[in-house]
């Protein structure tokens, strides 16, 4: 009967985000907010083990006064309770001030089994939210997971490390980041999402985490967010015979590595 | 009923197409429709009338009929089968740019092969030229005493079958419109192929195809007109074909109509009444009506003033535009009032409402005609 | 768009929305050329509770109310108005009518299947006799004992030879006329109950239509649904809930094809630019997108009114009359964009160009629009 917790992101939509093209600053006016998909994986792993298992599944956010938007969000897609923490003390963190905060209110919090994290978010990709949690809270980190089993307080995970798999073992609780392979998540029934009104969630308080200035000062400090945009070689093949502009396209792409 | 504008022999010329339409090609149009082409034999049928190749002078073999009887013709053919219609009129269209710039010799060669009962074709589109087409890319350079044709066309109608075509190519692509010329290209010639052949929503017997040019090598003489005369060879030929296109889309409203009156008329609501009897069912059809008739009547002004050797441009335009969203309309309208009988393959008004969309978007679009209707106005 | 929908709606739209590009954009295309029924997509709709949503729980239902159904079938008609159909047939014209007009008795038995899935419905409504000599088939009932017998044929019957549960309307008093039409529940294995043939149609394949003949067919008085006689009324009222289902659907396609022609616009360069920087085409974009606007909202205001338990008669039918209106001119307006491209059969313009007009046909003269409002406002 494991106890998880499902850490996620409230993030905007990328495909919502238009680029300017003059200055290739970001334009997110239009930019619609979602669950972070890898975290998504990681709700669905979490549903997934407590349905062969039994055992229950929380939900744990950290995010801007915005966060309270993706409750039933979270809610529909099979989390029991969720937890929020909504401050604008998020605008600025980094990896290192989320996992303080996601810390904090894990300790104040419960006690958990297993602890999951999407590998990465849709938004920054840092990758370090799970492994530095797993640091504060003195507990194992397992990174890359596609597969996961729990054995009694055993969790056996297999890790994908590129051409190779790591089969891993250790005592929770831990810390879990899934990769999208591991399962593909379910769409919410209508049934889940109206249930989703019903279930408890719960406001955290930043300033009761108690968490030191340094705590909440990030490492990490961005200095832009700018587009990218591939530019285009536009090269014409203008020969009068098909079977020459072919070939010189063939040369053109073998030239750049493509075939 | 004998439509009293038209002179006797135009009425006489109706009358044959109507019988013909009834006979070889309403029997077979639903099939047509649903395997995408239409049965060769049409063809034969439709030579044996002589009406294959209308706009060929006598002179040259060809029954050289007047503008309003191709209108009268195309108008039946239209009511039967506007894919059908759409390969007659092509096989015309293909023969303006002769009788506009051809020399004795063109003619001679090009009509030949039409009363001979070989089909022609017209390619001016291109995937990047459509609407827009002096940015055809298709090339023709003199080398020697031939001409060397290389690029692709598409949309081009009837090509697929055509034995003789009036193909554009840009003899001088920097000077875009004014380097576009004409040339009579035929399906023998070695580098010339058919591409992909294009799977329409509608008009689905009519051949629409991708044509190839590879080295397409052409005597010198098939320049027709002088070189960059190709523009105002191409808008001249449309000119003369919208009309007919408009005539071919007065036959599909009127079809759509009698099908919806004949559907008011036999059908009978839940107290047994014809729903002919409702006033919002008879005024629909009047409505329509009113507009299949507005149409008809614009189109044989625009080719009364056409055979009359008066400009037409204005009016040829404005009756596509409104004879063409007539069809649209009417055909729309057939669709709805009859219901899910008419949304279904029971009944021919939905193969009408497909067809129908073509004709505003073919022979240049309807916002075309207003580029052209406006430039007249404000010249 | 600030129509404030709630949390719960904005989910279940959100649903719909990874629902729809999960289950049913891979088979959109393929189902619109076979015309098969998509029973996985179906069984899909069930496991995600789309069937019975509006429905109180009571029933099996999610109760989610009628503008998040309404959410649901804008969203799937997005990518298939085919689905949307087999969902309107089901929801809103077949459960509608037995949860409105039913017993107690008969919800009981019959709607919790209908939720959960294990049973899909269809309306019969609709009688042969359009089509010239096949006379007319009208399905009669005949009182005997304890049961009526039907007899009689009914004609393009949405999800037909599919269902497991048909409500059928038939004549128990054919002298009355309209006054004399009953509904019933009939089981589509009842003893002389059979599927005549399958039928072809423009747009919405996948959502199967058949002709289904009745040959003595015995259904049990308490099959009867409503009082004897209340056929019309119930004809009305169901047709008139799912007209906003229907202007849902009109409301999806419209905008999907919309945003389809947005980006050809965007992408297809002539004289030049890219069309959608010429005026003529902007101000068809903006046009459709004011239409398709003005209609949401008055689909979600019809909606709301049906959910709160509302007169929501004379809303719904300008529902109708507007989406019936603009839905159609909106599609003829993308294809006039997209040209020959949109045209073609392979894309995906073409499809919602034959979809959206059997979404917005109107079957029953019970549910005429103008007459609906008209008589509100005579009243």
């Amino acid at each position: 009967m494991p106890r998880i917790l499902v850490c996620y992101k409230w993030v905007l939509d990328e495909q919502d985000i238009k680029i300017n093209p003059g200055d290739l600053s970001l334009d997110s006016s239009k930019a619609k907010y979602k669950i972070s998909d890898y975290d998504k994986n990681a709700i669905e792993e979490a549903m997934l083990l407590v349905e062969s298992k039994e055992g229950s599944v929380d939900a744990l956010t950290f995010g801007s006064d915005k966060v309270k938007q993706s409750l039933k969000d979270v809610l529909s897609r099979g989390p029991g309770k969720v937890d929020w923490i909504g401050d604008t003390a998020f605008e600025q963190a980094d990896a290192f001030v989320t996992a303080n905060v996601l810390a904090a209110a894990i300790r104040k919090n419960g006690s958990y089994d297993l602890i999951l994290c999407g590998e990465g978010s849709s938004d920054s990709y840092s990758q370090q939210v799970a492994p530095r949690l797993a640091a504060i809270l003195s507990i194992p980190a397992i990174t890359f997971v596609q597969k996961i089993s729990i054995d009694g307080s055993r969790i056996i995970a297999t890790r994908k490390l590129g051409d190779c798999t790591e089969v891993v073992e250790v005592a929770g609780p831990a810390v879990l980041s899934v990769l999208p392979e591991i399962n593909k998540p379910r769409i919410p029934s209508l049934k889940q999402v109206m249930a989703a009104a019903k279930k408890p969630s719960q406001e955290v308080k930043l300033a009761d985490l108690q968490l030191g200035a340094e705590e909440l000062q990030p490492k990490t400090i961005t200095l832009s967010v700018k587009g990218y945009v591939m530019n285009r070689k536009n090269i014409l093949y203008k020969e009068a015979n098909q079977a020459d502009n072919v070939a010189k396209l063939v040369a053109s792409l073998a030239q750049e590595g493509m075939c | 009923m004998a439509d009293m504008t038209l002179t006797h022999e135009q009425q006489k010329l109706q009358a044959l197409a109507r019988e013909f339409t009834a006979k070889h090609i309403i029997p077979v149009a639903s099939e047509w429709d649903e395997k995408g082409e239409f049965h060769k034999f049409i063809l034969e049928e439709v030579k044996n009338i002589g009406l294959h190749c209308m706009a060929v002078p006598k002179e040259y073999g060809g029954p050289g009929c007047d503008s309003v009887s191709q209108s009268v013709v195309m108008e039946q053919f239209g009511y039967g089968c506007c894919a059908f219609a759409t390969t007659l009129g092509g096989n015309g269209l293909s023969s303006y740019p002769l009788a506009i710039a051809g020399t004795d010799e063109q003619k001679q060669l090009y009509y030949g092969r039409l009363v001979a009962g070989g089909m022609g074709g017209f390619a001016l589109t291109e995937p990047g030229a459509g609407s827009d087409a002096g940015s055809c890319a298709t090339t023709a350079k003199l080398d020697g005493d031939k001409w060397v044709l290389n690029g692709t066309k598409c949309f081009a109608t009837t090509c697929g079958v055509a034995n003789i075509m009036v193909v554009f190519a840009s003899t001088d692509p920097s000077k875009g419109v004014k380097g576009l010329s004409a040339f009579i290209v035929e399906k023998e010639r070695d580098g010339f192929s058919v591409g992909a052949v294009e799977h329409k929503m509608g008009i689905r017997s009519s051949n629409t195809v991708e044509l190839l040019l590879k080295n397409v090598r052409i005597p010198k003489n098939h320049l027709l007109g002088n070189e960059g005369e190709g523009m105002k060879i191409a808008m001249k030929t449309l000119d003369m074909a919208r009309p007919i296109v408009a005539s071919m889309a007065v036959g599909v409203a009127q079809r759509a109509l009698d099908a919806a009156v004949a559907f008011a008329k036999a059908y009978l609501d839940v107290n047994g009444k014809p729903i002919g009897m409702q006033q919002a069912v008879s005024f629909k059809l009047a409505d329509m009506a009113i507009q299949v008739e507005a149409a008809r009547q614009l189109v044989r002004n625009a080719l009364r003033l056409k055979d009359a050797g008066v400009p037409y441009t204005k009016e040829a335009a404005i009756a596509k535009t409104f004879a063409t969203d007539t069809a649209m309309q009417v055909s729309a309208d057939a669709v709805g009032l009859m219901g899910n009988y008419g949304y279904s393959k029971d009944s021919f008004v939905e193969k009408l409402m497909r067809d129908a969309k073509v004709t505003q978007i073919y022979e240049g679009t309807n916002q075309v005609q207003r580029i052209v209707i406006a430039g007249q106005l404000l010249r | 768009m600030s129509y404030a929908l709630t949390e719960e709606q904005q989910l279940i739209q959100q649903s719909a929305r990874e629902f729809t590009r999960e289950y049913i954009e891979p088979i959109a295309t393929e189902m619109d050329r076979t015309g098969i029924h998509p029973s996985a997509v179906v069984q899909q709709m069930a496991e995600h509770d789309f069937l019975g949503l509006y429905l109180p729980e009571e029933f099996g239902g999610t109760e989610a109310g009628y503008l998040s159904y309404v959410l649901i079938i804008e969203e799937i008609s997005r990518m298939s108005g085919a689905v949307a159909s087999i969902l309107i047939n089901h929801a809103s014209l077949a459960a509608y009518t037995m949860y409105r007009f039913g017993s107690a008795v008969q919800k009981q038995e019959c709607l919790p299947a209908l939720c959960s899935g294990e049973k899909l419905a269809a309306f019969a409504l609709t009688e042969p006799g359009a089509a010239p000599g096949v006379g007319s088939h009208k399905v009669i009932a005949t009182k005997e004992g304890d049961h009526y017998v039907l007899n009689g044929h009914k004609c393009y019957v949405a999800n037909g030879g599919v269902a497991d549960i048909y409500v059928v309307f038939a004549l128990t008093n054919p002298e009355a006329g309209a006054k004399g039409m009953s509904a019933f529940i009939v089981d589509a294995k009842a003893a002389g109950l059979s599927i005549q043939r399958t039928i072809g149609k423009m747009g919405l394949r996948g959502c199967q239509s058949a002709e289904l003949i009745f040959e003595n067919v015995m259904v049990p008085q308490s099959n009867l649904l409503g009082a004897a006689g209340a056929g019309m009324k119930i004809v009305k009222e169901a047709q008139l809930v799912a007209s906003v289902a229907e202007g849902a659907q009109v409301v999806g396609i419209a905008q999907a094809a919309m945003e389809d022609a947005v980006k050809y616009g965007k992408q297809r360069v002539q004289f030049g630019r890219p069309i959608a920087a010429f005026p003529a085409i902007q101000t068809m974009l903006a046009e459709m997108a004011t239409h398709i606007h003005i209609a949401r909202l008055a689909v979600y205001d019809a909606a709301s009114l049906i959910e709160k338990g509302e007169d929501f008669m004379k809303e719904a039918a300008m529902v109708k009359l507007f989406t019936g209106r603009i839905g159609q001119s909106a599609l003829i307006d993308v294809i006039q964009i997209e040209g020959g491209y949109g045209y073609s059969q392979e894309m995906i313009a073409s499809r919602f160009y034959r979809d959206i007009k059997g979404a917005v046909i109107t079957e029953s003269s019970a549910a005429f629009p103008e007459k609906v409002i008209a008589d509100d406002l005579l009243a």
